[in-house]
């Protein structure tokens, strides 16, 4: 990853980083393996999954 | 991955079933294809892209192609198979895709793997078709399999989308720039359902609380402020009765309003006090009510036959030891013991037992005390209230005679004091009512804030679910802003890097390279080739100047589709399939292109017709090549031509 990106990504906060890194992660899962729809169900329980992390 | 061997079967003009190998040797690694137009090239350039990828994937890609299947095999038997196999290595892997239609359109998949120990898998249809795109995705592919009328257009002035799609595409931007569009869709959903469930009524009510408060507040300050007025009227007051006191005729007077005010006091706090004394008692008034309900449970308790408390652990004792005190022995099996038994489970509820009693002595206490004695002691309250009363009530009208005595007195200096003294006094009792007034004005907001508070703590609950929904939002929003910039940044990144590439092999590639002096990737993805001048001659370049740019870019796409598309894969080889790749160039940069591009591809097929390639341009792709063959073709009729793929032999 390039060197300005990598550092705009090590300034946010991890929850927002998280997601990031996720909803990138199950891109590529959908562009390599045709995975079936409802990807933002899942960027949904990526959300949900961080909101109940930081609340804990 | 490099591709050794592709099969056809019966697949367009390809009759029967014809194999080509192509050159995997890594110094000679270009393979020639010569054919001459309607030879078959086209043919075999769709037979890749259907096999890997399927019919409707050709269709979007070329058009409509007409027959897959080749006329003279449908004409010998209806049912006949058409098929392309292509064999394949990747990461060390042999690999063998087989696509094939049975006459009518059903389509069978397979792909076969044998890895480099010898372990052997093999996938159909669906998963196979999972495989190939894991392998080599047709985002990817469409980079790799290039026909010529695709490289004349691919730079053209006003083709910015084609090669921002390239890019976007190859470059891994996409899969960023959907995320991106996703988390916003989302971030708006969670929008909409928090303007549908936030009600507004959190903020009216802290709206109106903080309202409240500063009414409150106003209040209190105004309490202070009548207080202080009061303190200074009390001062002047102070300072007549100091002067009266000074003038002998009117000091017996004084003294003994002095004395009557200061008895007045102390009588006012003991009325005080009854007043609220009677008030404590009329509040217990409840118990003379209650008289009758009390008698009643005190008689139920009585009556209970509440067995008195035996300490357990004698009881327990007499069990262990199976012998009463007088030596008696108790049997396990005895009614005795059994008795002893539910003595002891009796004297579990002890507890009880002792709560009975304190209740017990309790209303015999509330019976005694509070029933019978309230009504005396309400009535002897009473009386002494009364008779402080009479004497409140003597005293105000000494102290009225004395103030009557004072006005009316014959020193104009002494009438003068009593009527400031007067107004003094008007004024206290006048800020007394208005502090009176303004605590009852206190008390009401305090209600009312108590009331509020309730509602507020009702909404918060209420909005929990909406506080969620909010923090949710929150983030969303916060990750769509912040992966919209890493989209930009990679962007930039990305069409930075694109030009660091093109531009060597553009250079390599171009006749008179110092005519150009640079090639710029816009941010809308405008192509600019600049002169030495300055000036974007982008438009006034020739259609081979222009093929030589869309070579440079596609060796440049295809190196970092390799770096980009597939992870830790920098060094797997990648092909390079061209159709009629020259077409359009001038004898000398199909000279320097046949010199330089094999450079670019760790395995290059080109389809070419004999124009295309001969002379020098032949002579220097000569020592790259490392497999050649010829498409024949026969004419069957004025419909059909039927192609042969005949090798010639490398020298």
């Amino acid at each position: 990853m390039e060197k300005n990106i990598e550092d705009f990504l090590n300034s946010l906060p991890i929850e927002v980083r998280n997601v990031i890194d996720r909803v990138l992660e199950l891109e590529l899962d959908r562009l390599e393996k045709i995975k079936p729809r409802g990807i933002k169900d899942d960027i949904k329980k990526i959300i949900h999954e961080e909101i109940k992390r930081l609340e804990d | 991955m490099k591709i050794n061997s592709i099969t056809l079967k019966n697949f367009r003009s390809y009759y029967g079933e014809q194999t080509l190998s192509f050159t995997i040797d890594e110094d000679r690694h270009v393979t020639v294809i010569h054919g001459a137009n309607g030879a078959g090239k086209t043919s075999l350039f769709i037979a890749f892209n259907w096999c890997f990828y399927g019919t409707s994937f050709v269709q979007r890609k070329f058009g409509n192609i007409g027959l897959l299947e080749n006329r003279r095999a449908i004409r010998e038997d209806n049912s006949v198979e058409t098929m392309v196999e292509i064999r394949f290595t990747y990461r060390g892997t042999q690999y063998c895709v087989r696509r094939s239609n049975f006459g009518s359109n059903v389509t069978n998949l397979s792909l076969r793997s044998n890895n480099r120990f010898g372990l052997k898998r093999e996938y159909f249809d669906d998963d196979a078709s999972e495989r190939i795109r894991l392998i080599f995705p047709e985002s990817v592919s469409t980079h790799f399999f290039f026909d010529g009328e695709q490289i004349y257009n691919f730079t053209k002035p006003g083709n910015e989308e084609e090669i921002e799609h390239a890019v976007r595409n190859v470059l891994r931007i996409e899969e960023i720039n959907r995320g991106c569009q996703h988390l916003a869709d989302i971030a708006s959903e969670y929008r909409r359902e928090l303007n549908r469930k936030s009600t507004g009524n959190l903020k009216k009510l802290r709206d109106e609380m903080k309202n409240l408060e500063s009414n409150q507040n106003k209040f209190d300050k105004d309490i202070e402020k009548n207080k202080a007025e009061i303190a200074a009227a009390e001062n002047l007051k102070q300072k007549i009765d100091t002067r009266l006191l000074a003038i002998a005729s009117a000091r017996k007077l004084a003294e003994e309003r002095n004395s009557i005010e200061k008895e007045l006091q102390g009588m006012n706090g003991d009325r005080k006090d009854k007043l609220s004394e009677i008030r404590g008692l009329a509040n217990k008034g409840f118990y003379s009510l209650a008289k009758s309900a009390i008698r009643k449970s005190l008689e139920i308790i009585e009556k209970n036959d509440v067995p008195s408390s035996i300490p357990k652990v004698f009881l327990q004792e007499l069990l262990n030891q199976t012998k009463c005190l007088c030596g008696r022995p108790i049997p396990h099996e005895s009614a005795e013991y059994q008795n002893i038994v539910n003595l002891l489970n009796s004297a579990d509820a002890t507890g009880t037992e002792y709560l009975v009693g304190e209740t017990q002595n309790n209303l015999k206490r509330l019976l005694n005390e509070q029933v019978k004695n309230i009504p005396i002691q309400l009535q002897t309250t009473s009386n002494d209230l009364q008779e402080l009363e009479s004497k409140i009530q003597a005293k105000d009208k000494r102290l009225e005679k004395i103030k009557e005595k004072l006005g009316n007195f014959n020193d104009e200096e002494i009438n003068q004091l009593e009527e400031a003294r007067k107004r003094h006094e008007s004024d206290i009792r006048e800020l007394e009512d208005k502090i009176t007034h303004t605590r009852g004005r206190i008390e009401e907001i305090n209600y009312k804030i108590s009331q509020l508070k309730i509602e507020i703590d009702k909404e918060d609950k209420l909005n929990a679910e909406t506080e969620q929904l909010s923090r949710r939002h929150r983030l969303t929003d916060d990750a769509a802003n912040a992966m919209k910039e890493i989209y930009e940044m990679h962007a930039t990144n990305m069409r930075e890097q694109i030009q660091e590439e093109v531009r060597p092999i553009f250079r390599g590639l171009i006749k008179n390279a110092d005519h150009f002096t640079e090639i710029t990737l816009k941010e809308n993805y405008k192509l600019l080739v600049i002169d030495a001048s300055g000036d974007d001659v982008l438009p006034e370049m020739s259609a081979g100047q222009r093929q030589v740019l869309s070579l440079a870019f596609i060796g440049s796409l295809a190196k970092m589709a390799i770096r980009n598309m597939i992870p830790n894969l920098e060094n797997e080889p990648f092909p390079i399939v061209m159709d009629t790749p020259f077409g359009r160039l001038s004898k000398e940069h199909r000279e320097t292109i046949a010199d330089v591009f094999p450079e670019i591809a760790d395995q290059l097929v080109l389809f070419v017709t004999d124009e295309e390639l001969h002379g020098e341009a032949r002579t220097k792709l000569e020592s790259w090549i490392g497999a050649e063959y010829e498409l024949k073709f026969t004419r069957e009729d004025e419909k059909n031509t039927t192609t042969t793929i005949k090798p010639i032999s490398i020298i």
